[in-house]
């Protein structure tokens, strides 16, 4: 199969993957909630209610709201915010937001990949060890721990007690570092189990033995020869880390009162801010997608395996 | 000592008029004495002269035996007098010491020399509307971080709850007609305040300023909804700048509840200047507000903070001695958002942020004994039960048991408020015991004490059985999910705790989480003859008047009024009421009002929890008064020690 046509494939099907959580969102956020309750003060008239429902359209029928969302989707017009100052468009609204969690998803994998591969590396060297046991074990607390907790007892300890970074808010790097180290945990954990076996796996192989075999440096085997191809699917699994930091960042966002997107969701959703919404869910959903289909497409120029399998 | 309020006055005049009459009675043992020993018999004796002689110096001895006696007489009534007088005195003592330990318990503003003016306070808040103009539906709920930009017409009271002049000074000319001075206020760009000006705010936000009618011509993207103040456009006829200075409005009936309610209510009522809505356009005036009040805006950014820095020129001065929602007593304010409260409290014992609002007593039950954090708990609404008394049958079929006044009796009777208040609330609160908390008018603790319904099971039960209920019934207990983020933290708790009271004398109450986006609308507490049979769990916040609470929630025409009144003359009360301007008359007529409500026991009434703030030590967040924080705004007039 020609690249081109690979690509267009994939491109089709990241195109209606996003239509279809899109349109899953718009109708779903439609069964629940009543905007205009939450638009007016607590005491307002019926009349009122039913003056700020026709002016959102929200007395249209279903079908003809989401004709007129498709429409102005497909003019590349995401929607008004309800509840964004002077009205901004949604899109512009998560400009900003969506920065600032894409800045945290890479600082979050950075950390990861900072702690796992050298962990990873170091567990499968001394397989059997201490060190091998002792990261297993902080693989698994990693994974295990949930991340609110983990970021809550951060800002105690070194927001709190020590004082070393703020804690809250998205003003400078140090405010960066605890939220990217609370988020780069989980994925820290499954990086480094692959990193292990991956390398204990390549570690046993021919190519390695001959290496040794022709006196090259333990160094030069372990970085040169090994790494490089332990780290194959470990590659493949980062471009679906970020998407996955990028979308499970929520919580953390909300502990660290980091204005991000996941935060953006959440707000909109407990407002009903539909276009809101449902502009976000497009740029998350066609953000994670295109990171899939980047990563299938590295994966594919990087191994040559692949491109010999597809052809 | 503070000034006395109304109901502290009519405790006064209550107590006075008690004792008088006590005194009127031990007077009256001494008048009724003087009577009896005044009453000489009328003898009818001989005129011979001895007899004469003998009978006019028995008269004279009589005479001086009577006038002897009307002597004592008279100085044992002065004593009694006196006496009464003392006792009045003493209770009159006692009244203003309850009053002052009452109003002791609302901090106030320190001394200004104690005070660092040109302080930077930060105070953390768990969310907000993003848009700025208080008069647009959506963005007025940006109150906690934008009132303080904005005057209203008129203020509240912190101690008694009136509504006293603010930008404007109105007066009565007649029942539905008020005409207000308007004070020369600067604007924060430099131009003043007129009678034009509020006749705008009023148009606009009442949806009647040409330039927005449906939305259709304003230049803001996201449209544009008035709020409507509470009682709405509709209720004005009239309203119109006589002069510069001179505004008038006229209503389409009497409403004695007027000025708390719609000039005085902060947020949607907020007075903005003609020419810079006009100039900017709605969609700026959403991004930036611009009006009279202590703090003049200088930037907003979305999901992390608003700036504020003290506007120099306000027009009252800092040290206006009345409320302590007009001063400014710090140079810059920063409000920040923190959605989680964890990391709320974890900024201000990192020393990020200096004071924190709206916490619930559990929440901030370990810094209470903290000397380097002040813990202050405000009066704010309640929580009742609301009973759906719409329908007449319930979801089986059978009659609606609570029609019945016995099978309501039983449920107040069922329930230990005092428990939930010890248990759930730090043992601060109180309970609630009427339909409505925090207004001007609020029944005195000996009306309280007179309906309230005491925790007593056993009596519960024989109402149960007596209304033929002893085996009891099924009845659903709604409430809405994320129940802490509606009621407080300790909503889902007391849900559960009165879900099991009521359960323990036959109620059988079971427990429905709605999700909150519905909670609130027609299928539920909104819908009147259409929401299901039930029982509701129901807040409600402090209200500046009575009638906004009856109109909204209580009364049979109240949108959000699930337990209509079975008696009609409630209602005829409320609107004898709404229509009398003489103050005293209407305190009286609220008391009735709340009590005759209360007796017949219309909702099961549980708490009126407390709300705690949470500051720094070196910093005071003065209430004022118990309605301190009615408007949302005294966040603006945290002081930091010099």
């Amino acid at each position: 199969m020609q690249f081109w046509h690979y690509l267009a494939i994939r491109l089709i099907q990241a195109f209606f993957v996003v239509f279809l959580v899109v349109t899953i969102v718009f109708f779903v956020s439609r069964t629940v909630g009543n905007p205009e309750v939450g638009l007016l003060p607590f005491d307002a008239s019926g009349a009122d209610l039913e003056r700020v429902k026709e002016n959102l359209g929200l007395n249209d029928p279903l079908l003809v709201q989401y004709g007129n969302f498709l429409w102005d989707l497909a003019q590349g017009d995401f929607g008004t915010s309800w509840r964004a100052a002077g009205g901004a468009p949604a899109i512009d609204a998560i400009g900003s937001r969506a920065l600032n969690t894409f800045k945290l998803g890479v600082a979050g994998l950075v950390v990861a990949i900072a702690l796992a591969v050298p962990l990873g590396i170091l567990a499968a060297l001394k397989q059997g060890t201490a060190i091998d046991w002792l990261a297993r074990v902080l693989a698994v607390i990693g994974q295990a721990v949930p991340g609110f907790w983990l970021g809550l007892m951060m800002i105690f300890f070194f927001a709190v007690e020590l004082g070393w970074f703020p804690t809250g808010g998205a003003d400078g790097w140090r405010a960066l570092v605890l939220p990217a180290i609370a988020l780069g945990m989980l994925e820290m954990a499954a990086i480094m189990r692959l990193t292990r076996s991956g390398m204990i796996e390549v570690l046993d192989t021919d190519f390695i033995r001959t290496a040794r075999a022709k006196g090259l440096s333990e160094r030069v085997v372990i970085t040169r020869h090994a790494l490089r191809n332990a780290l194959l699917p470990v590659v493949t699994m980062l471009g679906l880390s970020l998407g996955r930091l990028i979308g499970g960042s929520v919580i953390i966002e909300i502990v660290f009162a980091w204005p991000g997107i996941g935060r953006l969701i959440i707000d909109s959703i407990v407002q009903s801010d539909y276009p809101m919404v449902q502009a976000s869910i497009i740029v998350l959903a066609a953000s994670i997608a295109l990171t899939n289909l980047l990563v299938d497409v590295s994966y594919r120029l990087i191994d040559p395996r692949i491109r010999a399998g597809a052809a | 000592m503070s000034e006395r309020n109304y109901w502290t006055s009519l405790r006064h005049r209550k107590i006075s008029r008690r004792t008088m009459l006590k005194a009127s009675s031990k007077a009256g043992v001494g008048a009724a004495g003087l009577a009896l020993v005044g009453c000489g018999g009328d003898d009818d004796d001989d005129d011979a002269a001895t007899a004469a002689t003998e009978q006019a110096e028995e008269q004279v001895e009589q005479a001086q035996a009577q006038a002897q006696a009307e002597e004592q007489a008279e100085e044992q009534a002065q004593a009694q007098a006196e006496q009464a007088m003392d006792d009045e005195q003493a209770e009159e003592q006692a009244e203003e010491q309850a009053v002052e330990a009452e109003e002791a318990e609302f901090s106030q503003p320190w001394p200004l020399d104690q005070v660092d003016l040109d302080a930077s306070i930060v105070a953390g808040i768990s969310s907000r509307q993003e848009g700025t103009d208080m008069q647009r539906a959506g963005s007025q709920g940006n109150v906690y971080s934008h009132g303080a930009v904005f005057n209203a017409a008129m203020e509240i009271d912190p101690v008694d709850g009136s509504a006293i002049p603010s930008l404007a000074a109105p007066e009565w000319i007649d029942p539905v007609t008020l005409r207000a001075t308007v004070e020369p206020a600067p604007f924060h760009d430099g131009s003043i305040l007129t009678a034009h000006d509020m006749v705008f705010s009023y148009d606009r936000m009442g949806g009647r300023a040409e330039y927005h009618q449906g939305g259709e011509t304003t230049d803001h993207p996201g449209g544009w909804t008035p709020t409507n103040p509470t009682r709405g456009a509709e209720s004005w006829v009239r309203n119109e700048a006589v002069d510069d200075r001179t505004w008038s409005f006229e209503l389409a009936g009497p409403d004695g509840g007027f000025f708390p309610v719609n000039l005085a209510r902060v947020g949607e009522v907020a007075i903005v200047s003609q020419a810079d809505v006009e100039g900017r356009g709605d969609a700026a005036v959403d991004q930036a507000p611009m009006g009279t009040g202590p703090y003049r805006f200088v930037s907003q950014t979305a999901d992390e903070n608003s700036v504020f820095e003290r506007f120099e020129d306000h027009f009252l001065p800092v040290d206006y001695p009345v409320t302590v929602s007009h001063y400014a007593h710090n140079k810059h304010l920063t409000v920040v958002l923190r959605p989680e409260l964890q990391s709320r409290l974890a900024g201000l014992e990192a020393g990020e942020i200096d004071l924190l609002e709206s916490l619930g007593p559990d929440v901030v039950a370990p810094f209470v004994d903290d000397p380097e954090f002040t813990v202050q708990f405000e009066r704010t609404g309640q929580l009742n039960i609301y009973i759906n008394l719409w329908q007449q049958t319930m979801d089986d079929g059978s009659p609606n048991p609570f029609l019945d006044l016995r099978v309501r009796q039983a449920a107040n009777h069922a329930i230990n408020r005092q428990a939930l208040i010890d248990n759930l609330l730090l043992g601060v609160g109180q309970q609630s015991m009427f339909a409505f908390s925090g207004i001007g008018g609020y029944p005195t603790a000996e009306q309280k004490q007179e309906v309230l319904f005491d925790y007593d099971p056993e009596r519960a039960r024989a109402l149960m059985a007596e209304a033929g209920y002893a085996d009891g019934f099924d009845v659903p207990l709604y409430i809405a999910e994320s129940a802490e983020s509606v009621f407080g933290s300790f909503g889902p708790d007391m849900a559960l705790a009165v879900e099991q009271e009521l359960n323990a004398v036959g109620i059988r109450a079971e427990l429905r989480q709605i999700p909150i986006s519905e909670y609130f609308t027609d299928a539920y507490t909104r819908g009147r003859e259409n929401a299901p049979p039930g029982l509701f769990f129901f807040g409600a916040n402090t209200v500046p008047d009575v009638g906004s609470m009856w109109e909204c929630c209580t009364g049979p025409d109240g949108f959000f009024t699930l337990s209509p009144p079975l008696d009609p003359s409630l209602d005829e009360l409320y609107q004898a009421l709404k229509v009398e301007t003489d103050a005293e008359r209407r305190t009286e007529m609220v008391t009735q009002l709340l009590v005759e409500h209360a007796r017949q026991a219309y909702f099961i009434f549980l708490v009126e929890p407390p709300r705690a703030s949470l500051t720094a030590a070196d910093v005071n967040w003065p209430l004022g008064g118990p309605f301190g924080r009615l408007n949302g705004r005294t966040a603006f007039a945290a002081q930091r020690h010099v």
